[in-house]
């Protein structure tokens, strides 16, 4: 394989080439002189004993092959004039390219490549593609790289296969090191005994304490039949940003056998990154095979290869164990309505120190969500295959133009483009205002529900508008979902129905998942008071103790509301009539005022 | 290649260590030191010989701070893999561009370019193997291979072998 030696950029430009010293065929060792040159310098000429003076001089030098070979064709000749750097001056085919790298050796011919020489050619940084799941300190080049993608690529389309790269912690399994669960799995007279008694455990040795760590790791629900089903249409990995001990120890819990992940398990202590998990780390060339499943989508910067899970909460409380050197996990609200309403909190009054308490796991069918969405992106990413296969056959092949001609990928269809565009028909149209969930002041951007549910087709607003279709909201005490009462056609959903829509790939039907907003004219009353404060300041003090009275009827039983209507009925009387007629338009409030109203209903939440 | 090698350690003691017991300390001690670890001049130092009969001198009190040094005489066997020796391994792990072999404390990797051309990558088998009509490589295979090139590290070595020749390869 022929290389081109470029000019590097230290010589004296510009130089004068004076002689080719090696011959077009011959061989050349490295730094055997190549071609010999003239250039213009400056240089320091001492006449005196006290004086020096610079000038003008005209040198001699040679440049010096950089690597040994067989020399090609000189592509610059005698009394050339070069004026910059970059040209290509010859190429020399090598005995070896060094393209395979194991711990600064040539893997191909055994030769040590970390010696440098004065030349400054850098041997090392041929070979800077790390691609192995276990192998630390084994590097590709980019040809290699390629070369070897190409031949996986083309292996699993053979095979019918995609990629799938699996996350652990909280994705298919979760863990906790707390030491109560080990006591519960001990006493089969525990009440929490049956809870725990299929939890796994192990114990890995930490240089910090002898005696080694327990963890009990519960298996997300259905996770075997998951691995069957998926690893006949998808090969494999683990991406953790856990340890490469604890994933050693994971894998084995949930493929004893290593038939579904063999060794291609990738952990923190591969990765080379603690913050960013990076698909480039594994498939430097080609992802358009590779779909993601992990409950984190930030840690992927929200890739379009990406399906973000639900998380799997299992020991309430305890979230991601391995996440202590990634940004905070957001939205706590979010995360709660997770394992589908199924959240139980055990009684702990005869354990004080477990502050872990048990999710009900029956409920968690996450996973058959996701093998279902992945049979869909596998069957449409197939399906395009199947229709760039005809057209190749019928040499009508598709001239979409990439960046390099001859390109092997050309025309094969792109997870990157198939995915994003199922999931955006998922919610197609549908404008979500989010109330209760999201942090009031919150940027929508950086919000990992929003972002989550942008990815789906779903346009996020931040106020009221009429385009608005879906009124997501933790509670009906707050300012929005008032609103959104006055307006027909709103669906009031609670999350459950956000999250139920995204993790299941269909746009859910909204009956199941209403809020129940209670009678109608309560919370007439409440806007009208409150449209009243909007546009006459001098009746702040009504209007603020009404809303006060909202939202203690809100929190409390259904009871406590009735009591209080018909004290605020009397107060709507006292009201300008005008304001009614303003609040029965389509009022989009400023955002100072809806602020201050939901954050007094935060603090009477917070005292109860 | 394995060899008998005469050796020697400096041991520096602070002084709440002098006393009856010293000298089966500073064995000890030099047990701990130097067994098991790599040196690029040597290879690795796999065991220290004739454990009573490690030579311990006089030792010398270091002037200023009341320490004692002691030049402790011992022979070793090592081991020092070379260029062009054949050695026997255990495969560790396999991939696409090749394998890691286990040579005792030593990591081999063996690339596909010199791994003979009718053994082939099998992705799809379960552990990942290299297979040819009658042979077999995954991990746990025992492979005779030829060392064609090592380096040294801080603390440790790596070889890249080779199973392209004669009388090479599966065991």
């Amino acid at each position: 394989m022929a290389t081109e030696i470029t000019l590097p950029s230290n010589l004296h430009y510009p130089i004068t080439i004076v002689q080719l010293i090696c011959q077009s065929g011959s061989e050349v060792q490295k730094n055997a002189p190549l071609f010999s040159y003239r250039y213009k310098t400056k240089v320091t000429q001492t006449i005196d004993i006290n004086e020096e003076v610079e000038v003008d001089a005209e040198l001699l030098a040679s440049f010096d092959s950089p690597m040994e070979g067989t020399l090609g064709d000189w592509l610059i000749k005698e009394g050339d004039v070069i004026e910059s750097s970059g040209l290509v001056a010859v190429s020399v085919s090598e005995p070896c390219t060094h393209a395979v790298q194991y711990a600064g050796m040539c893997a191909l011919c055994g030769k040590d490549l970390t010696h440098r020489d004065y030349s400054g050619y850098n041997e090392a940084a041929r070979a800077d593609v790390q691609m192995f799941h276990k192998s630390k300190g084994l590097a590709v080049s980019m040809t290699e790289a390629e070369r070897i993608e190409k031949t996986t690529t083309m292996a699993l389309l053979t095979s019918g296969k995609l990629i799938l790269v699996v996350d652990l912690d909280q994705t298919v399994i979760h863990t906790t090191v707390d030491p109560i669960i080990g006591e519960w799995k001990r006493n089969p007279d525990d009440p929490h005994y049956d809870a725990v008694k299929d939890v796994h455990s192990f114990c890995l040795q930490d240089g910090s304490n002898s005696q080694g760590y327990w963890y009990y790791v519960k298996v997300r629900p259905g996770l075997e039949e998951f691995l069957e089903r998926i690893s006949k249409k998808y090969e494999l990995h683990i991406y953790t940003m856990a340890t490469k001990s604890y994933a050693a120890a994971i894998a084995k819990i949930i493929d004893p056998t290593g038939k579904y992940f063999a060794d291609r398990v990738l952990s923190r202590d591969e990765s080379g990154n603690l913050e960013q998990k990076n698909l480039k780390r594994l498939f430097p060339v080609d992802t358009s095979l590779v779909v993601i499943i992990d409950d984190r989508g930030d840690v992927w910067k929200w890739s379009a290869n990406l399906i973000k899970v639900v998380p799997f909460e299992f020991f309430v409380g305890i979230g991601d164990i391995n996440s202590g050197f990634l940004p905070k996990q957001q939205d706590v609200k979010a995360t709660g309505a997770t394992t589908s309403g199924g959240t139980i909190a055990m009684p702990q009054e005869d354990k004080p120190v477990g502050k872990s308490s048990l999710s009900g796991d029956r409920e968690d069918t996450e996973l058959a969500n996701i093998e279902s969405s992945l049979m869909r992106v596998h069957d449409a990413y197939y399906t395009e295959y199947r229709e760039y296969q005809k057209k190749k056959e019928s040499q009508v092949v598709n001239k979409r133009k990439r960046k390099r001609p001859g390109d092997w990928r050309e025309g094969l269809p792109d997870i990157k483009v198939i995915m994003p565009r199922i999931k955006q028909s998922v919610l197609d149209g549908v404008v979500i205002l989010m109330s209760g969930t999201v942090p009031l002041g919150a940027n929508l951007d950086s919000v990992d529900v929003v972002i989550w549910a942008r990815s789906f087709g779903a346009k996020v607003v931040d106020t009221l508008a009429f385009d608005v279709t879906h009124l997501v909201a933790e509670r009906t005490g707050t300012k929005k979902v008032h609103q959104a009462t006055k307006f027909k056609g709103i669906h009031i959903v609670s999350p459950a129905w956000l999250y139920r829509c995204l993790s299941s790939w269909t746009h859910v039907d909204e009956s199941d998942y209403v809020l129940a907003v209670s009678p109608n004219n309560a919370w007439e009353a409440e806007s009208d008071s409150s449209s009243d404060f909007d546009l006459d300041d001098s009746d702040l003090d009504v209007a603020s103790e009404a809303e006060n009275d909202v939202f203690d009827a809100v929190v409390d039983d259904d009871g406590v509301v009735e009591s209080i209507i018909p004290e605020k009925q009397s107060q709507d009387e006292e009201m300008d009539d005008g304001a009614v007629v303003v609040a029965e338009e389509p009022v989009v409030l400023p955002e100072q005022e809806s602020e201050t109203v939901e954050q007094a209903e935060e603090s009477d939440e917070s005292e109860a | 290649m394995f060899f008998l090698k005469d050796l020697s350690l400096s041991i520096t003691l602070h002084p709440s260590y002098f006393g009856p017991s010293m000298h089966s300390y500073l064995r000890s001690k030099l047990l701990q030191d130097v067994e098991g670890t790599c040196s690029g001049e040597y290879g690795y130092i796999i065991y220290v010989m004739d454990g009573m009969r490690i030579d311990v001198d006089r030792g010398r009190v270091i002037p200023g701070n009341g320490g004692a040094e002691f030049v402790v005489k011992y022979r070793a066997i090592v081991w020092r893999p070379f260029k062009g020796e054949v050695v026997d391994s255990v495969v560790t792990s396999v991939n696409n561009v090749g394998f890691f072999a286990d040579v005792g404390p030593l990591s081999v990797f063996v690339s596909t370019k010199l791994i003979p051309s009718d053994m082939r990558f099998d992705p799809n088998s379960s552990p990942p193997a290299y297979v040819s009509d009658d042979q077999t490589i995954e991990r746990g295979s025992h492979v005779r291979l030829k060392i064609v090139g090592t380096r040294v590290d801080v603390g440790e070595m790596f070889a890249i072998g080779s199973i392209k020749e004669d009388y090479l390869g599966v065991l």
